[in-house]
């Protein structure tokens, strides 16, 4: 048998070394679900489209009065007044240096006629990801993905809005 | 029976950067300021910038018991028409021991409408809470 070449070798360092990013469980044949990625502080965050009903550009934010610290206060969209959450403080909070791609966002998500808007730092979608995979623990986030070399928690809105209007019980 | 009102005269001003109104009637205002009370802002979890010279005692009732608090000002009293009114999120209408009627859009911000009874519970129990 030939002997491979130095440059075989190489080339052979060179493949290896672009396959070992590939996430092995994707593949072209996994679902996949459209989302509108979010980052709240260090975390990104994605919303099914199905439960996006607009993403407005964040503006002032009129307080809750003894609200929790999660509610930061309301909004007002096309006439319709919007409790707004910020996910960091909700869910758990995580610093970032990340630079921003687009100014601060409101996500309105939607359920029924329950609505939550919720306040990131950049925004971009929709996108299609694979459906996340692995059930968590807490029910308002359905699952994990990897996307753009990023964790992505994939949120439940239904469960979500629940939890934070619950936890508006003060 | 008679018809609701469409409109109704009620007191704005100011927790902090947060602008809020009353119902008028049973609400007196009082010019001075007094340093021993409380202050709305505190009583609501607002935070401010610290307060400053332009501020006012009101005086709400609720079942004989009054409240005294400092706010800030400018006070005015106006008509609120029923169409400023913003209906409240589905979301938000069973959301605990919040001190807010509702908002009202007043030109381009958005006015909470405190509720008095709920005001004065949540003073006397902080009262309570303090002499415990």
């Amino acid at each position: 048998m030939k002997k491979p070449s130095a440059n075989d070798e190489l080339a052979a360092l060179v493949a290896a070394q672009n396959s070992a990013g590939d996430d092995p469980t994707s593949d072209t044949d996994s679902p996949k679900v459209n989302v509108v990625a979010l980052r709240a502080g260090g975390r990104w965050y994605a919303v099914p489209v199905q439960w996006v009903r607009e993403v407005v550009t964040k503006d002032y934010i009129t307080r809750i009065p003894s609200a929790p610290k999660h509610l930061l206060g309301v909004i007002l969209v096309h006439g319709r007044l919007v409790p707004v959450v910020s996910l960091a403080d909700l869910i758990g909070k995580t610093e970032t240096k990340e630079a921003a791609g687009t100014l601060p966002r409101v996500v309105i998500a939607a359920v029924g006629d329950r609505e939550l808007g919720i306040v990131a730092d950049e925004a971009h979608g929709p996108i299609e990801m694979d459906a996340p995979r692995g059930l968590s623990q807490e029910d308002h986030i359905e699952g994990e993905v990897t996307w753009s070399e990023r964790l992505v928690c994939v949120l439940n809105a239904d469960h979500l809005i629940t939890r934070a209007m619950e936890h508006g019980r003060v | 029976m008679s018809a609701a009102p469409t409109e109704l005269p009620v007191l704005f001003f100011f927790a902090g950067s947060l602008a809020v109104a009353v119902a008028a009637r049973g609400v007196d205002v009082l010019a001075q300021s007094e340093r021993e009370l409380p202050h709305l802002a505190e009583l609501l979890g607002v935070e401010t910038d610290g307060y400053g010279d332009n501020e006012r005692t009101v005086q709400m009732t609720h079942q004989g018991t009054s409240l005294r608090l400092r706010v800030d000002g400018p006070v005015r009293i106006q008509q609120l028409d029923v169409t400023q009114i913003v209906q409240a999120p589905a979301a938000m209408k069973h959301a605990g021991n919040i001190p807010v009627l509702g908002y009202a859009q007043h030109f381009r911000q958005l006015v909470a409408l405190l509720d008095i009874p709920r005001l004065v519970e949540m003073a006397q129990r902080i009262t309570t809470t303090k002499q415990k």
